[in-house]
C-alpha cells in the first residue's frame, strides 16, 4: 500500500503505468483521425483541385489531452486508489472487539460491521487472536455466560455478518464477569454514544488488561418517551442525550383509519432549546384518526428508542350506551340513542346494552339516556363502577323527570343529592316556549371556561324548550359546564371517587332541545370522550399479574415493527411491567383481555451522553463516510473520457456536423450516468405518503352528495356494467327532457368498497357471476334499504321464463338479495304508486313485458301510514331488463333492439314513474290518496 | 452503391449473370420507354428509297421523266411522281459506357448511372431495332453493325453485361463510312480516348450525339469534413481535410469539363447533352432519338 495524504494505492504497480503516458502522447500526436472512405466517380475532376484548407496532420491538441486523461484515469483506477484510509491497529496482543449492539447502535449498524469487519482483517493478517463480545445479547444465547475466549478471525467474521442489532440497550456489566482471568488484550469498542449503566465499570475492567480504543457515532441518537395525553391533546417527549444547537425534530404520527394499512398521519415538530435535552411534541390530530394512531416516531432517527407503540390506552374509548325507553325499529330518529350514535360514531367504539352488561364489561365510559329510578343493587354497583374512574354521562328525558318529581315530593329525599346525579333536581321540569307558557325557547350561553367544553363556538340555531332544573346550592356554580341563555344549567357534572358524573338537563333526542341535531353536540361528545379515561387497558398490567402475554409484533431495533413468531413463547404481565431488557423486545403483547404496547423506552427513562473516556484510553469517531473507494469513479470517469473521445474523433471526421444538437444530447446522455459517481445507497429511506389525502373526499362520493345520481351496481360482468351504465344514462337523459329530476351521469357503486347511503336508488342487475355478498355488503344493504334508499333488482331473464315461473336467474337472485333483510313482498295492485307517479301506468316493461314484478307488500297496519321507508317500497324485483330497453350510447343513440319502439317509450315511462317514486315517494302516495283526501276535507 | 469487387473471370462471369437475370425488368422498361417515344414522333414516315409506296406527289421542274407515274397521270391533267418509302438502313454505332464509374448511385438518385444508361441504350436500340437501323453495340460481341430481331436481342443482352474497367472510353472502331454514333457515358474517364474514338468516326463523316449522364451528387458534391475519395474501381484516390470547402473548386472543375466536351462535340459536329439519374429517362431518349432522326433525313 503506498498513500499520498488521504489517498492511498492498494495496487501501486499500476502506477507505472504513468510513465508510459509520454510515449502514448508521442504515438496519439503522430496519427491523425482517419479519414472516411467514400466512393465517388468524379475523382479524376477532384485531381487537380488543390486543398484549401489543409489541417495539420496530426491530432488537435485537445483530442489528444481528452485521450491521456482517459488513459491516466484508467490507470490509476487500477491502483485501487483508497480516500480516506482506516487507521491500522497496532499491537500483537489478542484482540477483544466489544459491541454494545443495542437499538443505539442500529441507524449505523452497517458502518459499525464494517469497522468490525476491517479490524477483524487486520488482526487476522497481524495474527492476532480475536474475540467478539455483543453487549445486547440476551442470557441464554450461545456464549453470553460462557467467558470471552480468543479465536480465529474466521469463524467471528461469519458471526459478524450474520448479527443483527437488538431493540434493547447494551447490558456492560454482564460482560465483566465474562472477562478471561489472566492475560494482556487489546479491546476495541464500537459504543452508541449513550450511557449505560455499568458502562464505566467495564471500560475500567479493560483498561487494566491492554490498550482500549473506542469508537463512538458521529450523532448521538435521540428517542422518544412514553406519549400522553394533557388537557385533550396527545404530547410526547423527545429525548436527546446532548444539550447543544437549538434543533427542530420532525415526530410522525402513523396509524391505520378504517383496518387499512399503517400511513403517515401527521407531523409533529419539537424544538429543543440551546441546552435542552428534553422537550415536547404536539401531535395535532382529530380524535377520529387520534384513535387510530399506531405509533410515534421520529423519521430522521430509525431505532428502536424512537419509536412509540400505542395500545388501547390512547385508542377509541369504549362506551356502551344504555337507553331506558322500550326499543322500536320502526321510528329510527325519536330514538334516544339515535343522535348519541351518530354524534359518536366518529370517535369512539360503542356498544347498546344492558346497564348490567355494562357494568360487567370493559368500558370506558356510560351513557345513559333517560334512565330515572334504578334498583339498589345496580345503583351501588354503577357508583362503584363510577368511583373506580369510570365517566357516567347521564341524560334527561321524561323518565328522569318523573324520577326527580317523585323524588322532590319525598321530604327526606327532597334536600339529599341522588350519589348518581351532579345536582340536586326540582321536581318537575321546565317547558320553555310551550302553549302555556310567556317564555320563548332559550338558546346557549358561552361556555364555561373551566369545563371540557370551553372554546366551542355557540351557535344560535340550538333551542331549548324543556330541560330538568337543579335546585340551587352553593357548589351548583363549579358544576355547570354549560348553561342557557338565562342561566340555568344545560350541563352540570360533579366527581365521585376517581370518576365523573355528567347529566345533560336534556333529552338525548331532539324532543326536548335542538341541541342533538346540532353540530355542536358532536363536538361537545368529541370532548366528552377526549376527558374519558382508559379505564379497560389503565389496570392491564399489574406487577404481579402473571397471566400469560403473547407477543403479537414486536419491534426490531431499526424500528421496524413486524408480527412475532407465533411460536414465542409467551411472558408474564409482571414480567412486561419490569419493561425492556435484553431478551424481552419492546412490541406489542396480547393476553386474553387486552393488547398492550410495550416501548424501548420507558416512563422516567433518559438518554445521557457517555462520559468522556480516561486517560490512556483512545477515543475515535466512526466516520460517516469512512475508507471510500475510488476505482469506480475514475474507472466510470476514464470510459467516460473515452466515449467522449469516439464523440470527438467522430466530429472531427466531420461525421456530426449537421446534428451536432443531437450529438451534443447524445455525448450528455452517455456521460451523464457514467460520470455520475455511485452513491451508497440508504436502506432506511422510507416513503412517507402525504396525510392531507386522509382529509379529502373521494370525487365521486362528493358526487354523489351534491347531484342527484343513479347508481348500479357493478356485477363484475363488463356487459352487464356497461348496459346497466348506458341504460341509466338513457333513462337519465329521457329525465332530464321530461320531468324536473336532473340527474348525473350515472354512478357504478362497488358494494364492497363504495359508500352507498348517498344514492338513493340503485339498479342492480343479477348476474350468475356475481360472487357472494360479503357480511359487510349485506350490512351496508340493509342499512340502505332501511335508511330510504331501493334497491331496483332486475334479473333480466323475463323472455326465458313462462307464466310467473323462474328464470334462470332466480338461484342467483335468491343466493344474493335472498341475504338482505327483506320485508315481505306482493306483486304491485293495479293502483299502486308506481303506476301513477308520473304517467299512468298498467304494466311496468323493460326489454321484455313480465308482468311478475315484486315490491313491499303494503300490509293492512300499513296502509295509509307511515311504513319504516314513508311508504316507498325499499326494493322492486323484477326480470324485464329495464336498463336494456333504456341503454343509450354516448351520442344518446339506442343501444339494443327492442320488439317495438312502443314497448321503448313504455319502458321509458315505467323510469319515469320509478324515479319519481323514488325521489318522492310518500307525496306522490299521498296524491293517489288525494280524491279521498278532498273528499274528506270538504265534508 | 454497388459492391466493388476485384477484377476475376469468375467474377466477371458471375456479373454477368447477375446482369442477365436483371435483364427482363431492364428490358420491359426499355420497351416501355420506346413505346413513348413512337407515340410521339413517328420515326421514319418519309420519301426515300425502298419498295414501299409511299406518296404520289406533283412533279416539279428538275424531275427525272423516269420517275413519273404515267399510271397514275393519266388519270388527270397534272403530272405525277411516285415515291417509295425511303427504306435505306442507316448504322448507328452505340456506345453504352457500362464501366465500374457508372455503378454509382447515390441517395439522391433514382437509379446507378448504369441502369440508367442501359435503359436509355436499349430503348434506342429498340426504336431504331423498329425502324430497321444496322445497330452496332461498340465494345461487346454485337460490335458489328446488324438487324433482326436476333441481332436487336443480342445488342440488349450485351448491354446488360459488365465492364470491369474502371472509367470506360470507346473503343476505337472499324468503320465503313457512314451512319452515326451515340455515346453514353458520365465521361469522367480520360477524355484523350473518347477524343480520339470521335476523330476516327468524323474521319469516316461519322457524326453522333454525346449524352453524359451524371448522379446528382456529382453535381451538388454535398460532402464534409475529412473524406478519401476512391474512385470506383479504386484506382483514384484523393484525400481532403474539408470536403465542403472544396465544393465549389469541385462544381467549376466539372463545368470546365463540361465544356471541354460540348467543345469537342461541336467541333467535330456532334451534339452534347446532360442527363443527371434523378431525372425521367424519356426526354433524354426523346432528345437521342430526334438527334438520330434529324440527320437522317
Amino acid at each position: 500500500m503506498l498513500s499520498f495524504g488521504p489517498v492511498a494505492f492498494l495496487q501501486p504497480l499500476f502506477l507505472i503505468g504513468l510513465l508510459a503516458l509520454p510515449l502514448l502522447w508521442w504515438l496519439l500526436r503522430a496519427t491523425p483521425p482517419a479519414a472516411r472512405t467514400e466512393r465517388f466517380p468524379a475523382v479524376r475532376v477532384l485531381l487537380g483541385l488543390e486543398d484549401r484548407e489543409r489541417t495539420p496532420e496530426r491530432t488537435p491538441w485537445w483530442l489528444l489531452l481528452l485521450r491521456l486523461l482517459a488513459a491516466a484515469a484508467l490507470l490509476l483506477a487500477f491502483a485501487q486508489p483508497v480516500l480516506n484510509p482506516k487507521e491500522r491497529l497496532s499491537g500483537s496482543d489478542p484482540l477483544l472487539i466489544v459491541m454494545d449492539g443495542g437499538w443505539g447502535s442500529a441507524p449505523d449498524w452497517r458502518l459499525r460491521r464494517a469497522a468490525a469487519l476491517e479490524i477483524i482483517d487486520q488482526a487476522q493478517h497481524a495474527d492476532r487472536p480475536v474475540a467478539l463480545a455483543i453487549l445486547a445479547e440476551p442470557a441464554g444465547q450461545a456464549g453470553r455466560s460462557a467467558p470471552v475466549s480468543f479465536s480465529e478471525a474466521g469463524a467471528i467474521e461469519e458471526r459478524l455478518a450474520a448479527l443483527d442489532p437488538r431493540p434493547w440497550r447494551p447490558d456492560p456489566q454482564a460482560l465483566i464477569a465474562r472477562l478471561p482471568q489472566i492475560g494482556a488484550f487489546d479491546t476495541v469498542w464500537l459504543h452508541d454514544g449513550l450511557d449505560h449503566p455499568g458502562a464505566e465499570a467495564l471500560l475500567e475492567a479493560l483498561d487494566t488488561r491492554g490498550q482500549v480504543t473506542l469508537y463512538g457515532p458521529q450523532a448521538l441518537p435521540m428517542a422518544l418517551g412514553p406519549a400522553v395525553i394533557e388537557e385533550g391533546a396527545l404530547r410526547v417527549p423527545v429525548l436527546r442525550a446532548e444539550a447543544g444547537s437549538e434543533q427542530t425534530i420532525a415526530v410522525g404520527a402513523y396509524g391505520a383509519r378504517d383496518g387499512g394499512p399503517e400511513r403517515l398521519l401527521t407531523r409533529a415538530e419539537a424544538v429543543f432549546a440551546e441546552d435542552e435535552t428534553e422537550t415536547m411534541a404536539q401531535i395535532e390530530l382529530p380524535l377520529e384518526l387520534r384513535n387510530g394512531l399506531s405509533r410515534l416516531s421520529i423519521p430522521s432517527e430509525p431505532h428502536a428508542g424512537a419509536v412509540q407503540l400505542f395500545d388501547e390506552r390512547f385508542q377509541r374509548r369504549r362506551l356502551a350506551l344504555v337507553s331506558g325507553e322500550r326499543q322500536s325499529e320502526a321510528a329510527a330518529l325519536l330514538s334516544s340513542l339515535h343522535y348519541l350514535r351518530a354524534a359518536l360514531d366518529p370517535h369512539a367504539a360503542y356498544e347498546e346494552m344492558s346497564l348490567a352488561q355494562a357494568l360487567d364489561g370493559d368500558v370506558d365510559g356510560i351513557v345513559m339516556a333517560d334512565i330515572g329510578r334504578m334498583d339498589e343493587e345496580t345503583a351501588g354497583s354503577l357508583s362503584e363502577w363510577v368511583e373506580g374512574g369510570g365517566l357516567l354521562v347521564r341524560f334527561a328525558g321524561p323518565q328522569l323527570a318523573a324520577y326527580a318529581a317523585e323524588r322532590a315530593l319525598d321530604r327526606r329525599l327532597r334536600q339529599v343529592r341522588d350519589p348518581l346525579l351532579p345536582v340536586i333536581l326540582r321536581g318537575g321540569g321546565r317547558d320553555l316556549g310551550g302553549a302555556l307558557s310567556w317564555s320563548e325557547p332559550q338558546g346557549l350561553r358561552a361556555f364555561e371556561p373551566e369545563g371540557p367544553f370551553a372554546g366551542l363556538p355557540v351557535t344560535q340555531e340550538v333551542s331549548v324548550s324543556r330541560q330538568v332544573l337543579a335546585e340551587p346550592e352553593p357548589e351548583l356554580a363549579q358544576k355547570v359546564w354549560a348553561s342557557l341563555a338565562d342561566g340555568t344549567p344545560l350541563v352540570t357534572a360533579a366527581p365521585l371517587g376517581q370518576g365523573q358524573i355528567v347529566l345533560f338537563h336534556v333529552s338525548a333526542n331532539a324532543s326536548w332541545s335542538s341541541l342533538p341535531l346540532s353540530g355542536l353536540f358532536v363536538q361537545m361528545m368529541e370532548r366528552l370522550i377526549a376527558v374519558t379515561p382508559a379505564l379497560s387497558a389503565r389496570e392491564a398490567v399489574l406487577a404481579e399479574d402473571l397471566s400469560a402475554w403473547r407477543p403479537v409484533s414486536l419491534l426490531a431495533a431499526d424500528g421496524s415493527l413486524s408480527p412475532a413468531d407465533p411460536s414465542a413463547a409467551p411472558v408474564t404481565g409482571a414480567e412486561l411491567s419490569a419493561g425492556v431488557r435484553p431478551g424481552l423486545a419492546p412490541g406489542r403483547y396480547e393476553s386474553e383481555q387486552a393488547v398492550l404496547a410495550l416501548n424501548a423506552m420507558q416512563e422516567g427513562e433518559g438518554l445521557a451522553p457517555r462520559p468522556a473516556p480516561p486517560r490512556g484510553v483512545r477515543a475515535q469517531i466512526l466516520a460517516q463516510t469512512g475508507e471510500q473507494i475510488l476505482k469506480p469513479p475514475l474507472l466510470a470517469l476514464g470510459l467516460g473520457l473515452l466515449i467522449l473521445d469516439i464523440l470527438a474523433a467522430l466530429f472531427v471526421a466531420g461525421r456530426l456536423r449537421g446534428n451536432l444538437g443531437a450529438a451534443a444530447a447524445l455525448a450528455m446522455m452517455i456521460a451523464l450516468p457514467v460520470l455520475s459517481i455511485p452513491e451508497p445507497s440508504r436502506a432506511q429511506d422510507r416513503e412517507e405518503p402525504g396525510a392531507a389525502s386522509l382529509l379529502d373526499i373521494d370525487p365521486a362520493e362528493r358526487r354523489a352528495a351534491t347531484e342527484t345520481v343513479l347508481a348500479y351496481m357493478r356485477t363484475g360482468d363488463r356487459n352487464v356494467d356497461r348496459i346497466s351504465e348506458a341504460g341509466l344514462r338513457g333513462l337519465g337523459l329521457i329525465l332530464r327532457s321530461r320531468t324536473s329530476i336532473e340527474p348525473g351521469e350515472p354512478a357504478a357503486v362497488d358494494i364492497d368498497r363504495d359508500e352507498i347511503m348517498l344514492y338513493s336508488m340503485i339498479y342492480w342487475p343479477i348476474t350468475a357471476t356475481q360472487p357472494d355478498l360479503s357480511s359487510e355488503a349485506v350490512r351496508k344493504l340493509n342499512a340502505f334499504i332501511r335508511g330510504g334508499g331501493m334497491l331496483v333488482v332486475d334479473t333480466r331473464d323475463a323472455h326465458q321464463s313462462i307464466g310467473r315461473s323462474d328464470g334462470p336467474n332466480a338461484p342467483h337472485l335468491r343466493r344474493l338479495v335472498g341475504a338482505l333483510d327483506l320485508p315481505s313482498l306482493m306483486n304491485p295492485p293495479d293502483d299502486h304508486t308506481l303506476t301513477r307517479s308520473f304517467y299512468l301506468l298498467s304494466e311496468f316493461p323493460g326489454r321484455h313485458r313480465s308482468t311478475n314484478i315484486w315490491v313491499e307488500a303494503i300490509t293492512p297496519s300499513h296502509e295509509g301510514a307511515v311504513n319504516a321507508n314513508d311508504g316507498v317500497s325499499p326494493i322492486l324485483i323484477g326480470g324485464n331488463d329495464w336498463a336494456g330497453a333504456w341503454a343509450v350510447d354516448e351520442q344518446g343513440r339506442d343501444l339494443l333492439p327492442m320488439t317495438s319502439e312502443r314497448q321503448r317509450e313504455f319502458a321509458f315511462r315505467f323510469g319515469i314513474n320509478l324515479a319519481m317514486y323514488v325521489y318522492t315517494g310518500n307525496y306522490k302516495s299521498d296524491q293517489v290518496h288525494l280524491p279521498t283526501i278532498v273528499e274528506r276535507l270538504g265534508n | 452503391m454497388a459492391k466493388i469487387l476485384p477484377f476475376s473471370p469468375e467474377r466477371l462471369r458471375a456479373d454477368a449473370e447477375a446482369s442477365a437475370a436483371a435483364f427482363p425488368p431492364f428490358l420491359a422498361e426499355a420497351e416501355r420507354l420506346a413505346a413513348t417515344v413512337l407515340m410521339g414522333a413517328h420515326g421514319r414516315r418519309r420519301a426515300g428509297m425502298g419498295e414501299t409506296f409511299w406518296q404520289y406527289r406533283p412533279a416539279t421542274p428538275g424531275d427525272s421523266l423516269a420517275a413519273i407515274d404515267w399510271r397514275h397521270s393519266a388519270r388527270s391533267d397534272h403530272l405525277y411522281i411516285r415515291q417509295t418509302e425511303w427504306e435505306a438502313a442507316q448504322t448507328v454505332w452505340l456506345w453504352c459506357d457500362r464501366s465500374a464509374s457508372m455503378r454509382y448511385a447515390s441517395k439522391l438518385a433514382l437509379c446507378s448511372k448504369r441502369e440508367r444508361a442501359a435503359v436509355l441504350s436499349a430503348a434506342l436500340a429498340i426504336l431504331l431495332g423498329r425502324g430497321g437501323e444496322r445497330i452496332a453495340a461498340m465494345g461487346t460481341d454485337a460490335g458489328n453493325p446488324g438487324f433482326g430481331a436476333a441481332h436487336l436481342e443480342r445488342v440488349l443482352a450485351a448491354l446488360g453485361r459488365e465492364d470491369p474497367a474502371d472509367a470506360g472510353a470507346p473503343p476505337s472502331v472499324e468503320t465503313t463510312g457512314g451512319g452515326r454514333a451515340v455515346f453514353i457515358s458520365d465521361f469522367f474517364g480520360d477524355l484523350a480516348l473518347l477524343e480520339e474514338s470521335m476523330a476516327a468516326f468524323a474521319n469516316h463523316g461519322v457524326t453522333g450525339l454525346l449524352l453524359q449522364i451524371t448522379d446528382p451528387s456529382e453535381e451538388s458534391f454535398p460532402f464534409q469534413g475529412r473524406v478519401r475519395f476512391e474512385s470506383m474501381g479504386g484506382a483514384l484516390t484523393y484525400e481532403t481535410d474539408r470536403a465542403d470547402a472544396l465544393r465549389e473548386d469541385y462544381r467549376n472543375a466539372l463545368a470546365a469539363r463540361r465544356d471541354r466536351l460540348e467543345r469537342l462535340a461541336a467541333a467535330s459536329g456532334w451534339r452534347f447533352s446532360i442527363h443527371h439519374t434523378d431525372q425521367s429517362a424519356a426526354p433524354a431518349l426523346l432528345w437521342l432519338a430526334g438527334g438520330l432522326s434529324q440527320r437522317m433525313a
